[in-house]
């Protein structure tokens, strides 16, 4: 079966970094401990190249008889982990099959492998998957969040219509919804929290059952668009109760102030955690 | 962990594309608005904006502070400047003919290689300011090179593409399609470019 998909976004893999250290040694093989730090990668893939001394090229008939690595082709092995805090990798070269003797000296070194990050849509699905090796494909999840791509410290860069976010999470919270709304958008000029608008209700976060509500904070300015294009602002005057609107109306056409749009009717509700909660009714 | 969105910004319509560069800052495509923006890392307001329309995608170089810009729709690629000095000056652009590219990226650790995913075309372009040519790539081997004779396959709608720095390129292309793996064109004499570490994109 074949499965209809949109490639997004595409990542590369870039900020794998490791420091390979010898553990055990015998006369037959040789033990290292590859420990591997990422903020963006929880898998990556390398190959294993050794010589005898710069006389000599590299050479990748290495046998490798033990890896945590998820596959093992050759001299690539694919799948080893990292992580923020590092993560230890054990690859076990049998050097002696290579005609090298306990003791000699030999050089070796591991090349970090190409690793594709794809955001990709299939219907209304956002999918993200990894493409590694000649025909490995890794699925890392999927999301209503239309993400693409990973930033420093590993969040998601996500789109949406009017907006542009970071989440923790593929299965975070969603920030707006889409139903219907009397209201074209908003925003808040100067807060953290930018909820949407369903029905006549604005919503965010928790809130009791048949209740939706969402939080402001003081000083958060409030901008309403209205369908005619007109927009207003208030000002969050503490974290309670209180709301004085409007402290400014802008019109964007027209420049009408004998013709104000209505203003919608505020219900306090009790705050929470010490922030103020309300509810915008109909 | 919390299970949230972390930062949001939301003076921006349909935007299409974003990046994080280096300072942490994010540099966004507003796509609806005709403009390029910058945002602090918390995503609280804009840093720099650039007015310029029907942007699909860009890559940042941080040695150059210069963006890449690649405009799909008009079959063009532009070099901007994109740093506290100077905002917008067009200081490259493309100069083949170009179907629908939607990516254009500066190679891994040097930006005078710029890797063109000229989709339309079927074919990556790779262009080399240093003596001001174009390479054009269309076809990959599937197999190592102990396989003969060697199995090609060609591209299709490429859609995003990098080079390392060692000169592998690695190229998502833009939807799934199918492969009949025994009706691949095989040869045993091409001469077009072929890559290493090449990844095209079936599903199935």
């Amino acid at each position: 079966m074949t499965v209809s998909w949109k490639t997004i976004s595409g990542n590369l893999q870039g900020d794998v970094s490791y420091s390979l250290r010898k553990s055990t040694v015998t006369p037959q093989y040789i033990d290292f401990d590859l420990i591997a730090f990422s903020e963006m990668w929880s898998e990556f893939d390398l190959a294993f190249e050794y010589r005898r001394d710069d006389s000599e090229t590299w050479k990748t008939d290495a046998y490798i008889s033990q890896t945590t690595a998820n596959y093992l082709t050759k001299n690539h092995l694919y799948g080893l982990t990292a992580s923020k805090s590092g993560e230890s990798n054990l690859i076990r070269w049998e050097y002696a099959n290579s005609g090298y003797l306990f003791g000699q000296s030999l050089q070796i070194r591991v090349i970090v492998l190409p690793r594709i990050r794809v955001f990709s849509r299939a219907n209304s699905v956002h999918a993200i998957s990894e493409i590694y090796g000649n025909s490995k494909i890794d699925f890392v999840g999927q999301s209503n969040h239309n993400c693409i791509g990973i930033n420093q410290s590993g969040q998601y860069m996500c789109l949406g219509g009017g907006d542009f976010y970071i989440i923790d999470s593929l299965s975070a919270d969603e920030l707006k919804s889409s139903s219907s709304s009397s209201y074209e958008e908003y925003y808040i000029l100067s807060g953290s929290l930018i909820p949407d608008v369903t029905g006549n209700y604005y919503e965010y976060g928790v809130s009791a059952s048949g209740s939706k509500s969402y939080k402001l904070e003081t000083g958060d300015w409030y901008l309403w668009f209205a369908d005619d294009g007109m927009y207003q602002a208030w000002l969050i005057h503490d974290e309670v109760d209180v709301i004085h609107p409007p402290v400014a109306i802008w019109y964007s056409s027209g420049n009408n102030p004998d013709n104000p749009i209505a203003l919608p009717t505020f219900t306090p509700v009790s705050p929470a955690s010490g922030i103020g909660t309300l509810t915008l009714g109909s | 962990m919390s299970n949230s969105v972390i930062y949001s910004y939301f003076g921006v319509n349909n935007p299409n594309y974003a990046i994080q560069i280096y300072s942490g800052n994010y540099i966004v495509s507003d796509y609806g608005n005709g403009r390029i923006i910058e945002l602090d890392s918390m995503l609280s307001g804009i840093i720099r904006s650039h007015s310029v329309s029907g942007v699909s995608f860009f890559d940042y170089s941080e040695e150059n502070e210069t963006l890449l810009v690649s405009y799909e729709d008009n079959d063009l690629i532009q070099e901007i400047t994109w740093s506290d000095i100077d905002i917008g000056t067009v200081i490259w652009q493309s100069t083949i003919s170009l179907n629908s590219p939607h990516s254009a990226t500066y190679k891994q650790e040097d930006s005078s290689k710029i890797v063109i995913a000229d989709t339309g075309n079927n074919r990556i372009s790779i262009y080399d300011r240093n003596n001001n040519e174009y390479i054009f790539i269309s076809r990959y081997n599937i197999n190592s090179g102990d396989v003969y004779p060697p199995q090609i396959s060609m591209l299709y709608r490429p859609y995003i593409a990098r080079q390392y720095s060692n000169g592998n390129i690695c190229i998502v292309e833009k939807e799934g399609r199918p492969i009949n793996f025994s009706i691949i064109e095989s040869s045993s004499s091409s001469s077009s470019s072929s890559m290493d570490s090449s990844s095209s994109s079936s599903s199935t």
